[in-house]
C-alpha cells in the first residue's frame, strides 16, 4: 500500500517526526537525568574554563585532547559546548544542549542516508525508519547526556551519508573524507573507527577510488584528511593518544589462554583466546537479546527496564538482517551497508565491557538501515494490517519510553548521575564560613562537580594545577585530592581531621555511628534523592570537646599551644 | 530330540554353504575382497572411503552432532535424552533434505517426546507468582508513578497505568515469557557458553565449538529449510515452548539443539561446495579441520576449567 504519493507528504512526515524527536530530546533537558554525570561536569566545567580563559582547568591553552581525570578525551564537544556556555550560561541545560541538537540533526541525516541509500521500496518505509531511529531509546539516551557521543555520532553520520553520495558523485569524497577525519575529534570510538572504515572503504572500493576520474577526488579527500589530523599525529606517540587502551581485555585472554597451554603452544594459545573473546564480544553487538531485551548493565549508560531498541523491533531487525545477508551479492548497496554493519562494533568488540552503548553508538546508524529493510519488507506483505499495527506499537512504545525515561530514570538511576552535587553546592553556599572536606573514597571526582555548580573561578583551579601543564600530554596520573577555596575533596583522615574545624561530607557510608560518637560529630544536613536514599551526610568536629576527652594528644596539644 | 531340534534350527536360520554362490556376494564386498587380496592397500582405503563411508554431508552431519560438548553432556546427563536428541536431529535433517511421510512423522514423534523432557526437566517457576524481593521491587515501581488522569467532560478520569505495567498479571506474564525467549535468542548462548553476558545463579556450559557460528548464519540464510513447513513451524513453537516452560535446566534449552543440528549441517554443506567450485585443494581442507581440532580441545579445555 502506498501511502505516500507525493513529496510534500514526506516533507509534512519528516516536519511531524523532527517535532517528535526534539520534544523528546529537549523536554526537561536540564532536570532529566536527574543529576549531573561528572563527565557531564568535567566537560561543562572545562568549556567555561576555555571561554573565560582560552585554557582548560590545568591552564592548558586550547588543548588537542581534554586532560580531565586522565582519559584525554577528544576535545570537539569541549569547544562546541564553550559557545552553548557563552549563550546560555553555565548550568545543567547548557551542557547537554549541543547533544540534544546534534540528535536532532542526526534524524535529518537518518532520514536523508535511508532516502539516498535506495534499498527501501517505498516512500513509507524511509519515513518510518526514519520514526525508529528518532524514538530508539539507545539515541535518546545519549542525547540527553551532556558529553561527547553524540556529536560524535552526528558528524560520523554525516561523513557516512557524504561518503555514499560520493561513490554516485565524487565531487562529495572530499568532503566526506574530511568529516570522517574531523569525526576522529569527536571521541575516542572514532580514533580506532574511522581508520578502520577507511581501510575497508579503499579495499572494498578500490576499482570505484582509483578509477581515472575519481582519483583526484580520493587524493584531495586524503590530503585533506592528513591536515586535519596533524594534531592528533602531534600527540600520536604521548602517553595521551591511546588513553583507552586499558580498556582491552588482556588479562582474560591471558587466563584462557592458560586453561589449554598444556595441550596447545602458548603462542597458538593465545591466538585462539584472543579469536574466541574478540567473536565473543563481537557477536554479543548483533545479538537480539543485547539490543532488545537486556539493558546495557551500566546503569548510567542504560534506560531501566529498556535496551537499546524496543522488543518489538527485533522482528524488523531479524527480517531486515535476513534480507541484507541474502541480497549481498546482488546489490551494492546491501554491500556498503554490510560493510559498514561490521566494522562498527569493532572498537567496542575490543573492549571489556559486555555492551558498551555508549562505544557502539556508530552501530545505531546500520542497524537502523536494516530495522527499515525489514519494515519496508513487512509493509508490503503485510499490506492492510501493517499501519495500524505500526501505530499501535509506536504509541506503545511511547508509553514504554515515558515509564522507563521519564518516571524511572530520574528516581532510581539518580544516584548513577551523580544526583547531589547541586544541592550540596547550595548547603556550602549557606554555610560558607566553614571548611568543607568532602570524602573521595567512594565517589566520583567531587571537585569538578562543586567546580560547577559554585562557578569556581578558572583562574584559581588553573594556579593549583600549574605543574600538570608542563607535561600535560604525558602526566596520565590523576590526583583525587584538590583545594577549591573552603573545600577539599580526599579521604578523611581519622587521626588528623576530626581535630580540626570543619564540615566533614560523605556518603552514606563514609561516617558510622560509632564515629559520630567517638569524635563528637554533629549533625549538619543531609541530602537525599528522589527515592528518599541519603546520598550525603555533613557532620561538624568539635576538635575542643575531643581535645577535652583526648588531653595527651599531640595534635590537641599543638592546638593549645 | 534336543540336537534334532538344534539342526533343525540351523538350517532354517544360517544358510547353507551349497546355497551360496559368487552371484550372490554384494558387488562391493567382492570388489573390497579383491583389493585385499592384491594387497593394494591405497586402493582398499580409497574403495573403502567411496564404499562405506556416508555421503559427504551426512558425514558433515554426524561430525556436527556429535562434536559439540552439548550431546555428550546429555549422554552423561540421560540416556533417553541423548538417544531422542539424535533420533530427532536425524530426522529434522532428513526432513529438511528429503521430506517423506515417514521421516516427517518420525520427526514430530521425537520432537514431542523431546518436548515432554525438556518440560519434565526443568525447573519451572510461576509466571505470574512474585516473590518477596520482587513484591518489594514491584512496591517500589508503583510508588514512582505520577499520578495520570484526563479532565474531560467536567469529570476526571483516572488512568491505571502503573498497574497496567507493574501490577496486571498478564504484564508480568508477557515479560516473564518474553525474558526466557530472548535467552534463547543469544547466540553467544549457544556458542560462547553466554559469555559475556553470562546469567547470575545459572551454570552456564560450553556447546558448540564457536568456529561453527558463520557456518551456523550461512546455514540459516541457504534456507532449504524453508521447504520444509514441519521443520519451521516446529521451530517456533521449540521457541514459545521455552518462552512458557524457562530456561532453568541443566541441560538448557536442548529442544533447540536439532534445530541448530540442521542449520549448522547445511551451513557447512554450502560452504564446501562452494569452496570445491572454486577449487579448493585439499591441503586446505586438511588446514580447515585442524583448526577445527584445535577449536575442539579448547571448547573442552574452557568446559572442564
Amino acid at each position: 500500500m502506498q501511502l505516500i504519493k507525493n513529496n510534500f507528504i514526506l516533507v509534512l512526515g519528516l516536519s511531524f517526526i523532527l517535532l517528535l524527536g526534539t520534544f523528546l530530546r529537549f523536554y526537561k533537558l536540564d532536570a532529566i537525568p536527574s543529576g549531573f554525570y561528572v563527565d557531564e561536569a568535567v566537560t561543562g566545567y572545562n568549556a567555561y574554563s576555555i571561554l573565560q580563559t582560552g585554557r582548560d582547568e590545568y591552564g592548558q591553552p586550547f588543548p588537542i585532547a581534554f586532560r580531565f581525570f586522565g582519559s584525554y578525551s577528544p576535545p570537539f564537544y569541549t569547544y562546541a559546548t564553550a559557545l552553548a556556555v557563552k549563550f546560555l550560561d553555565l548550568n545543567v541545560a547548557s551542557v547537554r544542549f549541543v547533544s540534544a541538537l546534534s540528535g536532532v540533526l542526526s534524524i535529518v541525516i537518518i532520514f536523508l542516508f535511508l532516502k539516498s541509500l535506495n534499498i527501501l521500496r517505498t516512500k513509507t518505509g524511509i519515513l518510518l525508519g526514519t520514526l525508529l531511529f528518532s524514538l530508539s531509546p539507545w539515541h535518546i539516551l545519549y542525547s540527553r547526556a551532556g558529553y561527547e557521543s553524540n556529536l560524535a555520532f552526528f558528524i560520523f553520520a554525516l561523513g557516512i551519508l557524504l561518503f555514499w553520495e560520493g561513490l554516485k558523485n565524487p565531487l562529495f569524497i572530499p568532503a566526506s573524507l574530511s568529516i570522517l577525519s574531523l569525526a576522529t575529534y569527536g571521541d575516542h570510538t572514532q580514533r580506532f573507527l574511522i581508520p578502520l572504515f577507511f581501510l575497508a572503504s579503499l579495499l572494498f572500493f578500490r576499482n570505484w577510488f582509483f578509477k581515472k576520474q575519481n582519483v583526484k577526488y580520493t587524493a584531495i579527500g586524503l590530503f585533506l584528511s592528513f591536515l586535519i589530523q596533524i594534531p592528533n599525529l602531534s600527540i600520536a606517540l604521548t602517553p595521551a593518544f591511546l588513553t583507552k587502551s586499558s580498556l582491552f581485555y588482556s588479562d582474560a585472554i591471558l587466563d584462557q589462554a592458560q586453561k589449554f597451554v598444556a595441550i596447545i603452544p602458548f603462542p597458538i594459545a593465545i591466538i585462539f583466546s584472543f579469536i574466541r573473546e574478540f567473536m565473543a564480544q563481537y557477536m554479543n553487538y548483533f545479538s537480539p537479546q543485547s539490543l532488545f531485551f537486556l539493558s546495557d548493565p551500566d546503569p548510567q549508560r542504560s534506560l531501566p527496564g529498556l535496551a537499546a531498541f524496543y522488543p518489538w523491533m527485533s522482528i524488523l531487525y531479524l527480517v531486515g538482517a535476513f534480507l541484507l545477508l541474502k541480497n549481498l551479492k546482488a546489490k551494492y548497496e546491501y554491500r556498503f551497508l554490510f560493510i559498514l554493519a561490521i566494522i562498527a562494533p569493532i572498537p567496542a568488540a575490543l573492549g571489556k565491557d559486555p555492551f558498551s552503548t555508549q562505544r557502539a553508538l556508530p552501530l545505531l546508524l546500520p542497524l537502523i538501515a536494516i530495522m527499515a529493510i525489514g519494515l519496508d519488507r513487512l509493509i508490503l506483505k503485510v499490506k492492510t494490517l501493517w499501519l495500524p499495527s505500526f501505530m499501535l506499537l509506536v504509541c506503545f512504545s511511547l508509553l514504554q519510553l515515558w515509564r522507563s525515561y521519564f518516571v524511572f530514570l530520574p528516581q532510581e538511576r539518580a544516584q548513577a548521575w551523580s544526583y547531589g552535587f547541586e544541592e550540596l553546592a547550595e548547603k556550602i553556599q549557606e554555610h560558607r564560613e566553614y571548611f568543607f572536606l568532602i570524602d573521595q573514597s567512594r565517589i566520583k571526582p567531587a571537585y569538578i562537580e562543586l567546580a560547577f555548580f559554585l562557578k569556581y573561578p578558572p583562574e584559581k583551579i588553573q594556579r593549583e594545577n600549574e605543574v600538570i601543564k608542563n607535561s600535560y600530554y604525558q602526566n596520565i596520573n590523576f590526583e583525587t585530592y584538590h583545594r577549591l577555596g573552603n573545600i577539599e575533596t580526599r579521604n578523611i583522615n581519622w587521626e588528623r581531621d576530626i581535630y580540626k574545624e570543619q564540615i566533614l561530607v560523605g556518603d552514606e557510608l563514609a561516617i558510622s555511628e560509632n564515629q559520630i560518637k567517638e569524635h563528637f560529630l554533629e549533625y549538619v544536613f543531609e541530602i537525599r534523592d528522589p527515592l528518599n536514599r541519603v546520598v550525603f551526610k555533613a557532620y561538624r568536629t568539635n576538635p575542643e570537646k575531643k581535645c577535652k576527652v583526648y588531653k595527651g594528644n599531640s595534635i590537641c596539644n599543638e592546638r593549645s599551644s | 530330540m534336543k540336537n534334532d531340534i538344534l539342526l533343525e534350527l540351523k538350517s532354517r536360520v544360517l544358510p547353507r554353504r551349497e546355497n551360496v554362490d559368487a552371484a550372490s556376494i554384494h558387488p562391493r564386498i567382492k570388489q573390497s575382497l579383491q583389493l585385499l587380496r592384491n594387497c593394494k592397500v591405497h586402493g582398499f582405503l580409497e574403495a573403502l572411503y567411496k564404499i562405506w563411508i556416508p555421503k559427504t554431508n551426512f558425514l558433515i552431519f554426524s561430525i556436527v552432532l556429535f562434536s559439540n560438548l552439548w550431546i555428550w553432556k546429555a549422554l552423561f546427563f540421560n540416556f533417553l535424552i541423548f538417544a531422542f536428541l539424535t533420533l530427532t536431529s536425524f530426522f529434522a535433517y532428513r526432513i529438511v533434505n528429503k521430506p517423506t511421510k515417514i521421516y516427517t512423522e518420525g520427526f514430530l514423534l521425537c520432537f514431542i517426546v523431546l518436548s515432554i523432557f525438556q518440560f519434565s526437566t526443568s525447573s519451572r517457576s510461576s509466571l505470574y507468582k512474585l516473590d518477596n524481593n520482587q513484591q518489594y521491587v514491584q512496591q517500589l515501581k508503583l510508588q514512582q508513578y505520577p499520578p495520570v488522569y484526563v479532565d474531560a467532560l467536567g469529570t476526571r478520569f483516572w488512568i491505571p497505568i502503573a498497574h497496567w505495567f507493574e501490577g496486571r498479571k498478564e504484564s508480568i506474564i508477557i515479560s516473564r515469557v518474553i525474558g526466557n525467549i530472548s535467552e534463547n535468542l543469544d547466540f553467544n548462548l549457544y556458542f560462547f557458553a553466554n559469555h559475556p553476558t553470562e546469567r547470575v545463579g545459572v551454570n552456564e556450559f560450553e556447546k558448540f565449538p564457536y568456529i561453527l557460528l558463520p557456518f551456523f548464519i550461512i546455514g540459516i540464510l541457504s534456507a532449504p529449510h524453508s521447504s520444509s513447513k514441519t521443520f519451521l513451524v516446529s521451530l517456533l513453537v521449540a521457541f514459545s515452548f521455552s518462552g512458557v516452560v524457562g530456561n532453568k535446566n541443566t541441560l538448557g534449552p536442548f529442544l533447540l539443539f536439532p534445530f541448530l543440528i540442521v542449520f549448522i549441517t547445511e551451513g557447512i554443506t554450502k560452504a564446501y561446495v562452494f569452496l570445491k567450485e572454486k577449487k579448493l585443494s585439499d591441503r586446505a581442507i586438511v588446514l580447515g579441520c585442524l583448526v577445527y581440532f584445535i577449536v575442539i580441545l579448547q571448547t573442552i579445555s574452557y568446559a572442564i576449567n
